[in-house]
């Protein structure tokens, strides 16, 4: 009996391994997030990132943010934001846009005008199990309104709002080349820079939110 | 993150390499396990040697339960790796041709090429007859198409045929794999051993 000990050994752990893999869960059919998983998420705000972050992201010249453009090419050619790539948004699944979107390294952010169509590419990336996609919140337009209009705030206002302020005029200045004024042709290529970008903006994303809320 | 070449993570210009380096290790394993004697490979048949499908059965049940758990860790992605697709019938047929030559030769051709390695004659003639078969079935291709091609199932899995879950079919697999263990040294020890 001892001969065949270590043969009995090396056949009982096989067996347990073998035995571990019926009792696992099968993997291979659930390559998809569920609906209600991403309708969970959808009420969840860690798929954005605000326009500070992303810029100073892009002041520190931080090699993992890949921002992608989903708006159309000749809305990315008028304007887009600087070392962004363009991925119109119907593009987004296509295997030409893999090399930029598959991959690990990257954390990838969606813009677009106003972040209908981030939201819309994110669903279908998260719906991929991809999980390294943020949406840039508020869109284009946030970034505009944030940086390049960015308004002085109160005297009665926060603390953090001067330092807010101070750091996105300086972000405004290096994005710009240099110390050179801030005049209405920076803005003017943006589709609408509009009197009024402060009150549509920040409106939409709080209006998707209870929204996906029923969606459950 | 793997399967290496299909993910991008080697260039698909690399696989001849890979496939060169992987051969000679296999070459020199196989060798070692004495896979080069033919009179040790046709002891499956005569029932004497079972070590052929020892080592076969034993690399195949931990390559597979290894690439399961792997995939289910997601450090590969099996439905990436390519594999044959099945034609039914010119397995079957190909299948009864193989074995007679394994059989009539002692060696298959991973086997062949490693006793060739170390100058065996009969396995000299043994891969001439192998590249001679190629040959006139490249040949005579036209006329077995029909065969070749009829009853094909594309990329098919044995679980999904039998309609079982994979980790269910690995462990069936592996209890056939240890049931026929038992019964080749039950066999051994009653077979009249062969000095070789």
């Amino acid at each position: 009996m001892m001969q065949y000990f270590k043969h009995i050994v090396a056949g009982a752990i096989i067996l347990m391994l073998g035995l571990g893999l019926v009792l696992l869960p099968e993997k291979q059919k659930h390559r998809e997030t569920s609906p209600r998983q991403i309708c969970q998420e959808l009420s969840q705000q860690e798929r954005y990132i605000t326009v500070d972050e992303v810029a100073d992201r892009l002041v520190q010249k931080d090699p993992t943010l890949l921002l992608a453009d989903l708006r159309t090419p000749e809305e990315f050619e008028r304007f887009s934001l600087p070392g962004a790539i363009n991925i119109p948004v119907d593009k987004v699944l296509d295997a030409e846009s893999d090399p930029f979107l598959n991959r690990k390294e990257f954390d990838v952010v969606f813009y677009c005008n106003d972040g209908t169509q981030s939201e819309l590419a994110w669903q279908l990336r998260k719906r991929m199990l991809k999980t390294n996609t943020r949406i840039l919140k508020g869109g284009l337009d946030q970034w505009i309104y944030d940086i390049f209009l960015a308004p002085m705030p109160d005297e009665a206002a926060a603390e953090g709002s001067f330092e807010r302020y101070r750091f996105r005029q300086a972000v405004r200045t290096y994005l710009s080349g240099g110390s050179r004024p801030f005049t209405d042709s920076d803005v003017a290529p943006a589709p609408e820079p509009a009197p009024k970008p402060k009150q549509t903006i920040p409106l939409k994303p709080k209006a998707a939110q209870p929204k996906a809320e029923e969606g459950c | 993150m793997g399967p290496l070449i299909p993910s991008g993570y080697i260039d698909p210009g690399w696989s001849f390499v890979i496939a060169f380096i992987v051969g000679i290790f296999f070459g020199f394993i196989l060798e070692s396990s004495g896979f080069s004697s033919s009179r040790k490979i046709i002891g499956l048949f005569y029932g004497y040697d079972f070590t052929v499908l020892k080592v076969f059965f034993t690399a195949t049940i931990t390559a597979m339960v290894g690439l399961l758990y792997f995939n289910y860790l997601e450090w590969i992605d099996l439905s990436l790796v390519y594999f044959p697709p099945t034609f039914v019938y010119s397995s079957i047929v190909g299948g009864v041709i193989m074995g007679l030559g394994f059989i009539m030769g002692g060696y298959c051709p991973g086997t062949g090429a490693c006793a060739l390695g170390i100058g065996k004659l009969d396995a000299l003639f043994f891969v001439i007859g192998l590249y001679l078969g190629i040959f006139l079935f490249s040949e005579a291709f036209p006329l077995v198409e029909k065969l070749y091609t009829s009853k094909a199932l594309g990329d098919v899995r044995v679980n999904e045929a039998l309609g079982i879950s994979s980790g269910l079919f690995a462990f069936l697999f592996i209890i056939a794999a240890l049931a026929a263990f038992v019964l080749a040294s039950w066999i051994q020890k009653r077979v009249k051993p062969v000095d070789y």
